[in-house]
């Protein structure tokens, strides 16, 4: 039983100052693999740092198995922690680098020695144990780290953006690697990272921060799908979602969404009921990711889905880049209703300086509140519909 | 033509260096020659070679017992010296490592002895030492004649002067302080060492190339004392302080034996020299990382 629990943690580094982390509440199950991912200067690393008992929490509660550990001393609160330019001993060997923490422990040097050889095989750094940091790669030197916290058979890791110092090849290499650590070690991981990616491949729970408070927090799959607010949308996603203010408009029996060129997209009807209901009239923020935007002739690109009128999702841009990624191609538009991407299939017409146009599929697009910016349909975690 | 370029080119590097040659030359080369030259010579009073002796003038040293005594003496001081002034120097640079309100204050009094010349820091302390009037007496209610007994004037003179070396000790160990990673102490305490683990098995490791430049310079320093006992006890009572330096200034300009002087300072150059030479052996093999 591991279990890790934030009540309105608070964190101001001098009175009268702005909040570096406000009103952090989570709870974080055994086993979990919980990413803190947001704009640098959210506040994650504060907040891994108060867990880590590195930083003091200026206001709210930390509770570990149960026990209020606001004030205890980092080492007795029985973490690991891997850090962002790696920490190491430069003094000291490999060897002593991930014995460290056993030494100090006055452990029997038997057990340490059969920890370390453990750490190492896993990490694949056995033969670099009698050699000093300064001579290690960026790479070596973050197994080290990784192998330094592991050695100590505790139930929660604390990693502070522990890839962020590698290259892209070997961050996806070791990306791989520490899922399968937490996979086999079923500890509790929690990880920080400005990087999307890492955070949808490695999470079994992401927390999205933005200035100090936490914006959403859910399985990767509830987050991109359901995003809570336009902060999060944007955040999540490469590239990030296109955003269109707009108003709701109901003529007839049918609502519409007005984008600033007066294009009338029609809602569908299992989102119409609550615009038309709560913001005829009012303006909206339309957010579309650019997987979701299309050629004419995709399924069902004409004819009708319930009484939406499909054709009437169409908009229509100025291309101003296009990106060929492999397997797909990117265009950047340009319209009057705002700028946007779309990701197409590689045999999509339309070179520079060409007009293009392209389908919204509006079942799949997400209203936020202009002036709140969050989302309408996202309630307690789920999605109304 | 092209080959008399290139020797220019090389030769050229000499009159780079030609006006530190000259100042060097002036101050250190020629009075080193000379000092050696005089050693082998007795003088007149007025310092000039009047009588080649050869050896002689070492002879005598190394027989006489002043000699040794000033030896005793010296070792002695430098190692109270040395010990005292690097610790002192560590402790106020560790103390200053943490930021703490009036860190400026402090860390300016710490390294204030640096500013302080030697002769004037002897004059303060006569006055603190003074058996009647000192402070010393005062606090602790003794009644001890602290620069006028044998037993007390050495590590007095000693003390002041492990004080006026801490000054430059404490920037040294601060920089060196500085230059260890603060995310090492992090990780250790969330590793689980406490504060003297920390201290022993990061900062002192971390700290060691700096502390063997500090230990030469502190050990050649304090070997060239000379000023503090000048002021405070003249070499006395007795021989009981007479350093090798104030006993070669004795010999030279009180009892005008110029050659028995040059011979003293021939002989400490040896020492200190074979010291350094010893010091960045072990260096060589261990301090560094």
């Amino acid at each position: 039983m591991s279990e890790i629990v934030l009540k309105n943690v608070c964190k101001q580094y001098e009175k009268g100052q702005q909040y570096a982390v406000q009103d952090v509440s989570l709870r974080i199950g055994e086993g979990e693999f919980v990413i803190f991912v947001g704009p640098s200067g959210c506040g994650k690393s504060t907040t891994l740092r108060m867990i880590a008992g590195l930083e003091e929490i200026s206001r709210g509660e930390l509770w570990m198995d149960g026990a209020l550990c606001n004030y205890v001393e980092p080492k007795e609160r029985g973490l690991a922690m891997v850090f962002q330019n790696y920490a190491l001993y430069p003094h000291m060997n490999v060897y002593d680098n991930l014995a460290f923490s056993l030494q100090i422990r006055k452990m029997d040097k038997k057990e340490i020695d059969r920890r370390v050889h453990e750490a190492a095989g896993m990490l694949g750094i056995e033969h670099l144990l009698r050699q000093r940091p300064g001579s290690l790669s960026g790479g070596q030197k973050q197994r080290v780290a990784i192998g330094s916290a592991l050695v100590r058979n505790v139930k929660v890791f604390l990693l502070d953006e522990p890839l962020s110092n590698l290259d892209a090849k070997l961050r996806a290499q070791m990306r791989v690697e520490l899922a399968e650590i937490h996979r086999k070690l079923g500890a509790t991981m929690i990880y920080v990272t400005h990087d999307q990616t890492e955070a949808m491949t490695l999470g079994t729970k992401i927390v999205v921060m933005d200035q100090g408070r936490i914006r959403q927090a859910d399985r990767p799959a509830e987050i991109y799908n359901h995003p809570a607010d336009r902060f999060v949308a944007g955040f999540i996603g490469s590239p990030s979602m296109n955003f269109f203010k707009g108003t709701i408009r109901v003529p007839g029996r049918a609502a519409f969404l007005e984008l600033e060129d007066g294009t009338m997209l029609e809602v569908p009807e299992n989102r119409a009921g609550l615009l038309e209901e709560k913001y005829a009239g009012q303006r909206v923020v339309l957010g579309i990711r650019p997987e979701d935007l299309h050629e004419a002739g995709w399924p069902g690109g004409s004819g009708k889905t319930g009484h939406a009128d499909r054709s009437s999702w169409k908009l229509e841009g100025e291309i101003v880049a296009r990106e060929m990624l492999g397997s797909e191609c990117m265009l950047y538009l340009e319209s009057d209703a705002g700028d946007f991407a779309a990701r197409l299939p590689v045999a999509v017409r339309g070179a520079v300086g060409e007009k293009k146009q392209l389908y919204l599929d509006m079942t799949r697009a997400h209203y936020f509140d202009a002036q709140t910016e969050k989302n309408i349909f996202y309630r307690e975690g789920r999605d109304l519909v | 033509m092209r080959k008399a370029a290139r020797k220019w080119k090389g030769s050229s590097a000499y009159l780079y260096l030609l006006p530190c040659f000259c100042v060097f030359a002036v101050f250190l080369f020629y009075p080193f020659a000379k000092t050696i030259y005089l050693s082998l010579y007795k003088t007149n009073k007025l310092g000039q070679a009047k009588l080649f002796v050869g050896l002689e003038n070492y002879k005598n040293l190394l027989t006489s017992e002043a000699f040794y005594n000033s030896m005793t003496v010296t070792l002695v001081f430098v190692a109270i010296v040395v010990l005292g002034s690097m610790l002192l120097g560590l402790i106020a640079a560790v103390l200053c490592s943490k930021a703490f309100p009036g860190i400026r204050v402090f860390s300016t009094s710490y390294a204030l002895p640096m500013a302080i010349a030697s002769s004037g820091a002897a004059m303060i302390f006569r006055i603190i030492l003074n058996p009647t009037i000192g402070i010393v007496n005062k606090l602790t209610g003794l009644d001890i004649n602290w620069i006028s007994d044998p037993r007390y004037a050495l590590v007095c003179v000693a003390v002041l002067t492990a004080w006026l070396n801490s000054g430059i000790n404490f920037l040294y160990f601060s920089a060196g302080l500085g230059n260890i990673e603060e995310s090492i102490y992090e990780r250790a305490s969330v590793d689980g060492a406490n504060a003297v683990q920390q201290f022993f098995r990061l900062t002192l490791p971390g700290l060691s190339p700096i502390l063997f430049y500090t230990l030469v310079v502190n050990i050649i320093q304090a070997f060239q004392s000379f000023g503090q006992v000048k002021i405070l006890t003249q070499g006395g009572p007795g021989e009981s302080t007479n350093l090798i330096v104030y006993s070669i200034y004795r010999d030279a300009f009180f009892n005008y034996r110029f050659g028995s002087a040059a011979a003293q300072s021939v002989v400490l150059f040896l020492i200190v020299m074979a010291l350094t030479l010893v010091m960045f052996r072990i260096e060589r093999k261990g301090v560094n990382y």
